[in-house]
């Protein structure tokens, strides 16, 4: 019964059998991170649409001829589909394909922002109050703490109320409500890894606390911080353009599309879909930012 | 029990005062001139400085904010020159629309959030929960505004099924009272429904996740009990998301209030912001955070007499 | 080989029923398990929790279940009463009283959970609802299988904290889990498993999670409860000495199978497959019960088995033709069976 075939064919086996547990070459963290970002196709399409929606704000005066913020009187709300206004014109009679892709620009800088700003300020508050703890910790936090007493839009009207209507005191604004939060997620995950073996073998080597913070805490904290500011931004935009819509964003005749859907707002009984318009961008970038922020965690396996 | 409820209410008041501190910081020391638009384009040096110590500008900081403290608690929030009105009068009638507005909003989005977060999380996988958790991320990413304006072309400019705004009077009937509240109800919840819904979804699908659920169902309970059984079980993140989209709700005031001219806070704040009337800002902005910070202390000992294991803590 | 090393307790174990699951003169069993598997979906494919399980039960028995963790052992208790996740893939026959388990309707099998069969887990801590009293949690229980009022419901919770001798039982009814201890709680864990007087008990390691005085005094509680009439007992625990002591007979585990079954006396007294041995080794090492040191290696992923003896990776004893054909279990006597193809060698030698 035993043969020379049938043991090289059960040690053949076996040996299939061990290897198949272990795989090939191990795919380092954000290798693994990107192989499942692109699997999501939910995830792709949502990067697709924002990708256009860039495109489309920056080569604005490529794709269009006409002035975002001149208008010809004669041709004030046309409906959609009018001649040589694909989607219409607004109370103007400026081009609404056009102001809409210049709308863009500030919609999105106003919306993103903030977030990239507060994430770095939240981010050193946050690691430094985690990384000290003691009584640094208790002053940064609890000074955080005061701004959950606040509803956050209200906060960023009445910050952005008192500074004055414009584009950057509304990028203030919204910086001083995100800086809480982040550093909140900042100092979790700082306190978290701060008893760990590489922190104490960086302690151990004489590095100095700026300098572990620096190289050790901060490579460690960024998934979650990452995760948690992406999923802010589609909020962001929201918030921005709601400011924007309350008269405290751009002033006219600049395109914006939060200010924008307010200036309209006296012509749905005339042109309404027109009017609607400029809605449909803010909506359709804040579900793309968010549909990527939850890809973005499923794909980084990061738990809320 | 009673004494953790004491301890919880004590420190809610360092944080009271935290908030007055750092809205009245906010709005006095931020730059922006409080007087430009008080004084006439002719004034004088002499003028203003005269307008200043009427106002008690001239005060250092400290005694400023005690002074205005002082005022806020006994119920006098300063005279506003645009309304000419006391501020505490415009505010009350103005708070007491709002929290009409904001309490039929959160007793409809919670129902449905929490509804439908419910359905999601015991079905989790199926239809249904896809459908909840892409409607979810729809309403979570929703402007308020955006889809009040769409209900307004919708039933009002097109249909003309709804009052395009204002609120009704009771001497119309209830129907008319309820027929104002119809578009600013559906606008400002849809974010309250969307982050229930998603809150809810979780915590019941990671109570079902407990090994207790195991014994329930080898005790031969039916699955109505064991859905009892974690239903209390998952309540907690729903409270304390409950009580934070109170919140959302008097904050996003300002937005669907201006849309649909609903005399509360949120078009008080608007139309203060409009003609720069920081007192009224300033006054508004404090109580909402109060009536905000007092909504989570509720919810706070709402937990406490839900949880038997906080109720021992104290 | 350190068979040698037969646990002192064994010794003074009394003489036992007759263990029905393979003598001819049994009377007919209470449980019948054929061929159970359980399979889990995971991204690298099925695996396979519980392979091929069978044995009976004769009424008025224990069986006790050894194994490493994941070894099957727990997932073929849920298995059984239908606790395994809706995503799993479940064939065999668990026959209970003459009724399919596995075939019949969810509403059926809960009907049967509580009542016919009943289920003790392995962390009381975690077991528990958190929320309500222990009262709410017992009475609940009692009215779901028996429709009385709530004060004799009441009457019969108090009777059966008395039974798992619960001191002062008026007020732990009252108490909430949080304010008990860990074998105060397996108590009452185990009285809402007596509520029907179930004729079949499933104990999930039941002691593995308390204090080593309180796992005695639990121990002695089932030691206690087996000489309830005509109530059968699955007892699954990784401690051989445990399982020696509670058990009539006993099955190991490993990798979702049953690699050797007997009687107590002679499973320990010369155990045929080479895990078994392993396992006894180990036992003489105190704090090594749930990772036998005696065995080297890891136990295989269970999405991935071996064609062959799924011991084998592991085993100083492995030969070619072990790796390629799944061994049959071969009886060294009528109640004594292992799955290793040496079995009937080594007996000869």
């Amino acid at each position: 019964m035993a043969t020379d075939a049938m043991t090289t064919d059960a040690a053949a086996l076996a040996r299939q059998w061990m290897d198949a547990d272990a795989p090939a070459s191990p795919e380092s963290y954000l290798q693994a991170g990107r192989r499942r970002f692109l699997r999501n196709r939910v995830g792709l399409a949502a990067l697709g649409v924002l990708g256009l929606l860039v495109v489309t704000a920056v080569a604005a005066p490529v794709l269009t001829t006409y002035d975002p913020n001149v208008g010809v009187p004669a041709d004030r709300l046309l409906p959609i589909g009018a001649d040589g206004h694909l989607v219409g014109t607004d109370e103007q009679g400026r081009d609404m394909l056009t102001r809409l892709f210049y709308g863009g620009r500030l919609s999105l800088i106003a919306g993103l922002t903030p977030v990239l700003i507060a994430t770095v300020i939240g981010t050193f508050l946050g690691s430094i109050a985690g990384y000290l703890g003691g009584w640094v910790a208790a002053i940064v936090m609890r000074t955080m703490d005061m701004f959950y007493a606040f509803p956050a839009v209200l906060l960023a009207i009445a910050i952005s109320a008192s500074l004055g209507p414009g584009l950057v005191n509304v990028i203030i604004s919204m910086t001083i409500i995100y800086i809480a939060p982040i550093a909140r997620v900042a100092e979790a995950a700082t306190r978290k890894i701060v008893t760990a073996e590489f922190i104490e073998a960086a302690r151990l080597t004489g590095a100095g606390t700026p300098r572990i913070i620096a190289t050790q805490v901060l490579a460690n904290i960024f998934s979650p911080i990452f995760v948690y500011a992406s999923g802010l931004v589609g909020l962001s935009i929201v918030i921005a353009a709601s400011l924007s819509f309350l008269g405290l964003g751009v002033k006219p005749p600049d395109a914006e599309w939060g200010f924008m859907l307010n200036s309209l707002r006296g012509t749905i009984y005339v042109n309404p879909w027109v009017a609607a318009l400029p809605g449909l961008f803010i909506f359709a970038t804040s579900i793309s930012f968010n549909m990527l922020a939850d890809a973005l965690r499923d794909a980084l396996d990061v738990k809320d | 029990m009673a004494t953790i409820i004491g301890r919880r209410v004590a420190m809610a008041i360092p944080t009271l005062f935290g908030v007055s501190i750092l809205i009245w910081l906010l709005l006095s020391i931020l730059p922006g001139d409080p007087l430009a638009f008080l004084l006439p384009q002719d004034a004088t040096p002499a003028d203003r400085e005269q307008l200043s110590a009427d106002l008690g500008l001239d005060r250092p900081l400290v005694v400023r904010y005690v002074s205005w403290v002082g005022d806020v608690m006994t119920g006098d929030f300063g005279y506003s020159p645009f309304r000419r009105r006391d501020v505490s009068e415009l505010i009350a009638t103005a708070w007491t629309n709002t929290a009409i507005l904001a309490g039929v909003s959160a007793v409809f989005g919670l129902t449905i959030g929490v509804a439908a977060g419910t359905l999601a999380g015991v079905y989790r996988g199926s239809l249904i929960d896809r459908a909840v958790t892409g409607l979810a991320i729809v309403g979570l990413s929703v402007p308020s505004f955006w889809i009040g304006i769409l209900l307004l072309i919708l039933f009002s400019a097109q249909w003309g099924l709804l009052p395009a705004g204002g609120i009704g009077s009771l001497e119309d009937g209830y129907l008319d009272y309820a027929k104002h509240l119809v578009m600013p109800v559906i606008a400002g919840s849809l974010i309250t429904i969307a982050i229930t819904a998603r809150v809810t979804r979780a915590s019941i699908v990671e109570t079902y996740q407990l090994e207790f659920v195991d014994l329930l169902r080898a005790k031969g309970l039916r699955e109505y009990q064991v859905l009892l059984h974690v239903s209390k079980n998952a309540m907690s993140p729903v409270l304390t998301t409950a009580g934070l989209q109170i919140g959302y709700l008097l904050g996003g005031s300002v937005l669907i209030e201006t849309i649909f001219s609903w005399p509360g806070l949120g078009q008080l704040v608007f139309n203060a912001i409009s003609a720069r009337d920081l007192l009224v800002v300033q006054a508004t902005t404090l109580v909402i955070a109060v009536t905000f910070v007092l909504l989570n202390l509720a919810v706070d000992i709402l937990q406490i007499a839900f949880d038997p294991r906080q109720k021992a803590a104290g | 080989m350190a068979v040698t090393a037969v646990p002192e307790r064994t010794a003074r174990q009394q003489p036992r029923p007759s263990v029905g699951s393979v003598a001819s003169s049994a009377p007919a069993p209470l449980l019948q398990v054929e061929g159970l598997k359980t399979q889990f979906p995971t991204r690298g494919g099925w695996l396979t929790a519980v392979n091929e399980v069978s044995f009976e039960l004769a009424p008025g028995t224990v069986l006790g279940v050894l194994g490493e963790s994941g070894s099957g052992k727990s997932a073929m208790l849920r298995t059984i009463l239908g606790l395994q996740p809706k995503s799993a893939r479940i064939s065999g026959e668990v026959i209970l009283e003459g009724r399919d388990l596995i075939a019949m309707s969810a509403r059926e099998r809960a009907a049967m959970r509580g009542s016919s069969v009943s289920m003790v887990f392995q962390d009381p801590m975690t077991a528990l609802d958190p929320v309500f009293s222990v009262e709410q949690q017992l009475v609940e229980t009692i009215r779901r299988h028996h429709p009385m009022s709530g004060e004799e419901a009441r009457g019969r919770a108090l009777e059966l904290l008395h039974l798992v001798q619960i001191p002062s039982p008026e007020r732990r009814l009252k108490a909430y889990p949080y304010e008990l201890s860990g074998g105060m709680r397996q108590r009452i864990v185990i009285a809402m498993a007596l509520v029907s007087n179930p004729t079949l008990l499933l104990a999930d390691e039941p002691t593995t999670a308390l204090d080593v005085t309180v796992q005695a005094r639990v121990l002695d509680l089932f030691h206690e409860l087996k000489g309830r009439e005509g109530m059968s007992i699955i007892f699954v625990t990784h401690d051989l000495s445990v399982a020696a002591e509670i058990a009539d007979e006993i099955a190991v585990m490993y990798a979702g199978r049953i690699v050797e079954q007997g009687s107590v006396e002679e499973l320990v007294r010369s155990p045929q497959h080479p895990y078994t041995r392993g396992l006894l080794e180990a036992n003489v090492r105190p704090g090594q019960a749930d990772r036998p040191e005696a065995i080297r290696g890891a136990p295989p992923n269970l999405a991935n088995l071996p064609p062959g003896c799924s011991f084998a990776p592991r085993c100083d004893l492995v030969e070619d033709a072990c790796w390629s054909a799944l061994p049959e279990p071969v009886h060294v006597s009528a109640s004594h069976f292992a799955r290793c193809r040496l079995v009937t060698a080594s007996e000869s030698n």
